[in-house]
């Protein structure tokens, strides 16, 4: 800890010093900071925003289940890749799309 | 030991901003006020369902804030304080000899550093006040009407700004330009860093506003308005009520980019802010990140800026490779990325989600057998004798006496 706060006091007594040409460093880098912060903090939050109502939902299929409304759904691996497969395959035959929409 | 370490952290730095520091703050700058003028219009089209093609309109007055009040409040202030200005009340004198004006001003400025945060903030106050009513004037006749004349009217206005800032020479310097009064020339250093900072900082605050906003209820109602107007109209609502006050909002947000931008360049010319730049890039940012999603605006506008500049400082190693001048190349990839996304990806990089409403546990809502006391709160209404259903129960249970 005190080698941090020397290193610190330091720093300020020598930007004290030579001030008049280190504001721009000063504040070149917090704006460098702010355009780091910013992106990270929003991902952040999207993520947890996706996870938590990733959560619901699957709380929400087991609630479903457990009542028996309806029948357990395929695993999401399996689904995406019947998605992906049926989508190549109408993309290459000329038969109509396997999941038509409404 | 320790001081030895810091000033040779510190002689590392750089020095001045110049070179490729110049084009980062210059980068960081842009990013800015495109991030605040993006997530505004996100916050209209991507939640409200507004599709506000007149984000020039609400940038512009930002910058007319600046060059016509701030600038003319700051004379009178320095003239009461006793510098000797040339004439300016006339349209001649305010273009001609608005140069030599602003270099008294700017002199005023660099030993007066409370005259100079004052004039911001004014500045600042003023362009989120004359947004809101440019928003509320906008929305007079545009929120009633469907979504391709409501994007018409909004076209037409933000070139009707334009043609204002002109012909009229007292707000802009007319088809000339005005040069401003420097409002950070107190700081020591290179002003536009400082600019850039404010910017990046209002941009990170405007974020906050948005996602706040957006998962109150008023966030709900408005993306439930953009879902279906009619059903939510049935329900109660204001409608109309709800647009304008979303387009007041995000009008006032997006006239504080103008005054950063003007006065980061310390120059206001209408032509600055063509349709092009403040409203279609945006509008670009919006679609390639995904509407109706803050970290897709977020997304979208950097890359974005980031092609740009990369235009920009690549130009003559990429003019190569084109027969047309590079200069249209900015133009081309605008029109061909719509259409790439529109085709391919019309939901954005990052689709909207569903509405998360921070504090509720979904899980335990999901999962516990909730119970409502019914026998109290309809009771105690129908007894008043309040509400269809009541008035209609008690006549019935009269009948049956």
């Amino acid at each position: 800890m005190y080698p941090v706060l020397l290193m610190l006091l330091s720093f300020f007594r020598v930007a004290q010093e030579d001030l008049g040409t280190q504001y721009d460093n000063i504040l070149f880098y917090t704006m460098i900071f702010l355009w780091v912060i910013m992106p990270v903090f929003i991902v952040y939050e999207e993520i947890k925003e996706r996870r938590s109502l990733a959560a619901s939902e699957r709380a929400l299929e087991a609630s479903n289940i457990k009542e028996g409304k309806t029948e357990a759904s395929e695993p999401a691996e399996k689904k995406s890749g019947r998605a992906i497969f049926g989508k190549i395959k109408d993309t290459f035959s000329k038969r109509e799309p396997t999941e038509k929409k409404e | 030991m320790m001081a030895n370490i810091a000033l040779g952290i510190l002689n590392s730095l750089p020095t001045a901003i110049e070179g490729t520091n110049r084009l980062i703050v210059d980068i960081a700058m842009f990013f800015g006020l495109l991030v605040i003028v993006a997530m505004a219009l996100n916050f209209q089209y991507g939640n409200a369902g507004i599709p506000n093609m007149g984000c020039a309109v609400q940038v512009i007055i930002g910058a007319f804030t600046v060059s016509a009040l701030t600038t003319r409040l700051c004379f009178i202030i320095l003239e009461g304080a006793g510098v000797k200005l040339l004439p300016w009340a006339s349209d001649y004198d305010w273009v001609y000899d608005m140069t030599f004006n602003v270099a008294t001003t700017n002199g005023f400025l660099k030993n007066n550093a409370m005259l100079g945060i004052s004039l911001f903030l004014f500045s600042m106050a003023v362009a989120l006040v004359l947004g809101a009513i440019i928003g509320y004037l906008i929305s007079l006749p545009a929120v009633r009407l469907r979504a391709t004349y409501l994007m018409i009217v909004l076209i037409t206005m933000a070139d009707a700004s334009q043609i204002f800032g002109r012909n009229i020479p007292s707000i802009s310097g007319g088809t000339l330009g005005m040069f401003i009064p420097s409002l950070f020339k107190w700081y020591p250093g290179d002003s536009g860093v400082i600019c850039a900072v404010i910017t990046l900082l209002l941009g990170l605050i405007s974020f906050f506003i948005f996602r706040t906003m957006l998962n109150s209820p008023y966030g709900r109602l408005m993306r439930s308005i953009r879902e279906n107007e009619v059903t939510v109209g049935s329900v109660g609502k204001n409608v109309v009520g709800i647009r304008r006050n979303v387009l007041m909002f995000a009008s006032g947000v997006t006239a504080i980019a103008g005054v950063m931008n003007a006065v980061y360049t310390s120059f206001v010319i209408e032509a600055a802010y063509q349709r092009a730049y403040w409203t279609y890039w945006p509008w670009l940012m919006l679609i390639l990140g995904g509407p109706g999603n803050n970290a897709g605006t977020f997304l979208g506008c950097a890359l974005i800026v980031a092609l740009r500049r990369l235009i920009i400082v690549y130009k003559f190693t990429i003019q190569s490779l084109f027969f047309f001048p590079i200069s249209y190349l900015e133009d081309i990839i605008l029109g061909a990325l719509l259409c790439v996304i529109m085709i391919f990806r019309p939901n954005g990089l990052i689709p909207e989600k569903l509405l998360y409403i921070p504090g509720v546990n979904y899980s335990n809502i999901v999962q516990e057998d909730v119970k409502i006391d019914w026998r109290s709160a309809p009771k105690a209404r129908a007894g008043k004798g309040g509400g269809l259903l009541g008035g209609k129960k008690k006549e019935e249970s009269k009948e049956e006496k």
